[in-house]
């Protein structure tokens, strides 16, 4: 091709166009179709090769753990990724986030595996409980429930047209698949006798009968011609039937292939060691794989037993606890997420570095907790980025840790509030007054010409200094304060009315959601900021002493089963080492 | 014909999707010109196509149908970051956008051809590729290493993509 711009190209590519020189280009570009193609080539094959690069890395990993497994050693997946992917300075314009979710998971692998246990162990002590209900008041034990036959998987090819399963959830998950490396659409399909590696993350497959497998990264596992069974290559997951339709859910391993009777169980594939199985609560029934040798008869496993094939002969024998491995009983909980009504992720933030852009003094804390907490002294905030914008009529509920120092008599909490001189004030926010808790949602006017629009709530009792507590606001979009309940430590509280005369106005605010502070702090940033956000920028606004953990945020009305559920698990997982102290 | 029931339809979403994969990623690269914002931006818009695909005509292509949410998500993407998309015209990204989908038909081909054309590079030209993509770094963190200007490095670099494009375009022609 003749005439071709290179410097303006060039510049395009490295993003260094200005003004003049894009009119340029763009005049180049609509004078033939062949230019346009050209710099459409250009571009994809800038982003082709960037592909190319991270798939020779995923590469490199997967084929380096196949050697590490074939010499029979130990070393962590974990770290051989850190190796791979060193975490990037937090400023680098170049970090990624495929790396910084890597090194997160390293980063955390030893609190992860605090919370597996944890998790485990709150898991085999409610089904210690069930165990006991369902022996008193139900004639169908899980030890002489019916054992399903196993289905046929014998058929490699892969149907596109028949569904067994569906990715449910996932946390920063990297799958190798046949055609491709990279992220998979939430709530994906998949197919007979499909062949999925993940890489990095966790998933949660569910199959067409409900039942629910946790997959841990890494891993291989194939969906196979039944609507209800999984085959794990190499890896770890967790089985899971919560229901009476999902039961008979079989995990089909290396050597051995388990029948879930209703229950939960763990499962680690591992060519050199053998797989393993822990059940954790109800019962498993294990038999012989099809293509193994029938080295053993046919088991009911109870909860707690923990089994391995041994490689060499195919027999199961019984192994100690300790030399089981650690499974994830749970996706990971993000540190802040949005969920809709059918219980999706529908926004994520839980690499901490990559929750917001910090300003001031908040730093991350890693001690003692398991997805770190927002630490604040006052001089700091997180800004969220464009999240969270609900109107008046939406119902809404948010969910938070918070430890307060007292320190201040009004502290934000966190909330999209902004300040405008023509619009006054608008938003809502959660915030502590005088140590009680306070929820608003609100359109003030600065003017004070017109009257003010707003419903304020407060919690009757004062907040506890220094402790953790479990904080819960939930908005039916009634525009009434009587459709806003508060919610502490699990427990519903009597909140106290301060205001209910939110009008039609809207709460819609022209800002950012922020943690710790209800303007930004940094003036160095201001600069960045478009215009309407300078004015709440400059409003640096009731910063936040103490600690901020584990906020999720639903677009509905969560009830209570739901908050204690929630208290529960996160105050047993994460904060109890820190609550009430 | 019956309807489809929502399994065939996600299934049938999820197979148009990843047919049209790379040319939407391609795309929407060029316009946000951040891998990593751009990888946000594309599972904005499988989103969002998922969610209306019930309105998708299934007599009309699906990339064009594509490329118009992607269009909306990258408006949202520079709104949301508070600065202007790089000023090429509309009309020139429209070109752009047509051009992709040109291109999108030969898809497996192209990566084929791609990494066909990386083995012709020669030695220095390939470690400059490296360094840029495989390393992530920039030209001025490349200059610097190498010892050289960035403008050096950028025209370097610029030349090697020209080959590599070149050296594709060739490829396509003659497997077309």
């Amino acid at each position: 091709m003749e005439n071709v711009p290179d410097k303006l190209i060039s510049a395009y590519l490295e993003g260094g166009l200005d003004e003049t020189q894009a009119a340029e280009l763009s005049q180049w570009v609509q004078a033939s179709r062949d230019h346009a193609r050209y710099l459409a080539l250009l571009a994809s094959l800038e982003h082709g090769l960037i592909k190319h690069a991270k798939m020779r890395s995923n590469s490199d990993i997967l084929t380096e753990l196949q050697q590490i497994e074939d010499r029979g050693e130990e070393l962590d997946p974990m770290v051989l990724a850190a190796e791979r992917f060193p975490a990037p300075e937090s400023n680098s314009p170049t970090r990624h986030q495929y790396a910084s979710a890597l090194s997160y998971v390293i980063e955390h692998a030893f609190t992860h595996k605090r919370i597996a246990i944890l998790a485990t162990a709150a898991v085999l002590l409610l089904g210690a409980v069930l165990t006991i209900v369902l022996l008193v008041g139900d004639e169908n034990t899980p030890g002489t429930a019916q054992v399903p036959d196993l289905p046929d998987v014998t058929s490699p090819t892969p149907d596109p047209n028949r569904v067994v399963a569906m990715v449910t959830d996932q946390v920063n998950a990297q799958w190798v698949i046949a055609n491709g490396q990279g992220a998979l659409p939430d709530r994906m399909l998949l197919a007979t006798n499909q062949r999925l590696t993940l890489v990095a993350g966790f998933a949660e497959i569910t199959t067409n009968r409900g039942a629910r497998v946790l997959v841990q990264a890494p891993a291989t596992i194939e969906t196979t011609e039944s609507d209800n069974a999984i085959r794990l290559h190499r890896g770890k997951l967790v089985g899971r039937c919560d229901t009476e339709h999902s039961k008979g859910l079989v995990v089909h391993a290396p050597g051995i292939d388990l029948v879930d009777l209703g229950t939960e169980f763990g499962v680690s594939a591992d060519q050199v060691n053998g797989s393993t199985v822990l059940v954790m609560s109800g019962s498993v029934r294990a038999e012989p794989a099809d293509t193994s040798p029938r080295a053993f008869e046919p088991v009911v496993l109870e909860q707690g037993d923990a089994r391995r094939i041994e490689p060499e002969t195919g027999e199961l024998e019984a192994i100690d606890l300790s030399e089981v491995s650690v499974f994830y009983a749970q996706v990971p909980h993000p540190y802040v997420k949005m969920v809709n009504d059918i219980g999706s992720t529908l926004w994520l933030r839980q690499n901490q570095e990559d929750i917001g852009d910090r300003f001031g003094k908040a730093a991350y804390s890693k001690a003692g907790q398991s997805f770190g907490v927002l630490e604040l002294d006052g001089q700091g905030c997180v800004d969220l980025f464009d999240a969270l914008d609900f109107s008046s009529d939406q119902a809404f509920s948010v969910a938070v840790w918070i430890k307060p120092d007292m320190q201040s008599d009004d502290m934000f909490v966190l909330g999209r509030i902004a300040k405008h001189q023509e619009r006054g004030i608008h938003g809502y926010d959660l915030y502590i007054k005088e140590q009680r808790l306070r929820f608003q949602m609100k359109h003030a006017f600065l003017s004070r010409t017109q009257k003010d629009s707003l419903i304020r709530i407060e919690s009757p009792e004062k907040l506890n200094n220094q402790a953790w507590q479990h904080a819960v606001v939930t908005y039916d979009g009634s525009g009434r304060a009587a459709g806003v309940r508060m919610y502490l430590n699990g427990f519903e509280v009597e909140n106290r009315v301060i205001d209910d005369s939110l009008s039609g106005n809207t709460i819609h605010a022209d800002t950012t959601f922020r943690l710790g502070a209800r303007g930004f702090v940094d003036a160095e940033h201001l600069h960045k900021l478009a215009p309407a956000h300078k004015l709440a920028a400059a409003d640096r606004g009731s910063p936040m002493f103490g600690g901020i953990g584990d906020l999720v945020v639903f677009d509905r009305v969560i009830d209570r089963e739901d908050i204690q559920s929630m208290h529960r698990l996160s105050r047993d997982a994460y904060f109890a080492l820190n609550e009430g102290s | 014909m019956p309807a489809d029931s929502p399994n065939t339809s996600i299934q049938r979403f999820t197979d148009l999707w990843l047919d049209n994969h790379d040319m939407i990623s391609g795309y929407v690269y060029m316009r946000v010109r951040n891998f990593h914002d751009a990888e946000d931006v594309i599972q904005e818009i499988a989103r969002s196509a998922a969610g209306s695909f019930d309105q998708y005509d299934t007599a009309q292509p699906f990339g064009p149908w594509l490329i118009t949410i992607a269009n909306r998500r990258v408006v949202d993407y520079f709104r949301k970051q508070g600065r202007s998309p790089l000023a090429l015209t509309d009309e020139a990204m429209q070109d752009i956008a047509n051009a992709h989908l040109e291109l999108s038909g030969s898809k497996d081909f192209r990566f084929d051809a791609l990494q066909a054309c990386l083995s012709t590079l020669s030695d220095r030209h390939r470690h400059a590729i490296d360094l840029r993509y495989s390393q992530s770094m920039s030209p001025e963190q490349i200059a610097q290493r190498v010892g050289a200007s960035p403008t050096a490095v950028n025209a370097l670099i610029y030349r090697v993509r020209k080959a590599l494009a070149n050296c594709i375009n060739d490829r396509l022609r003659k497997g077309a």
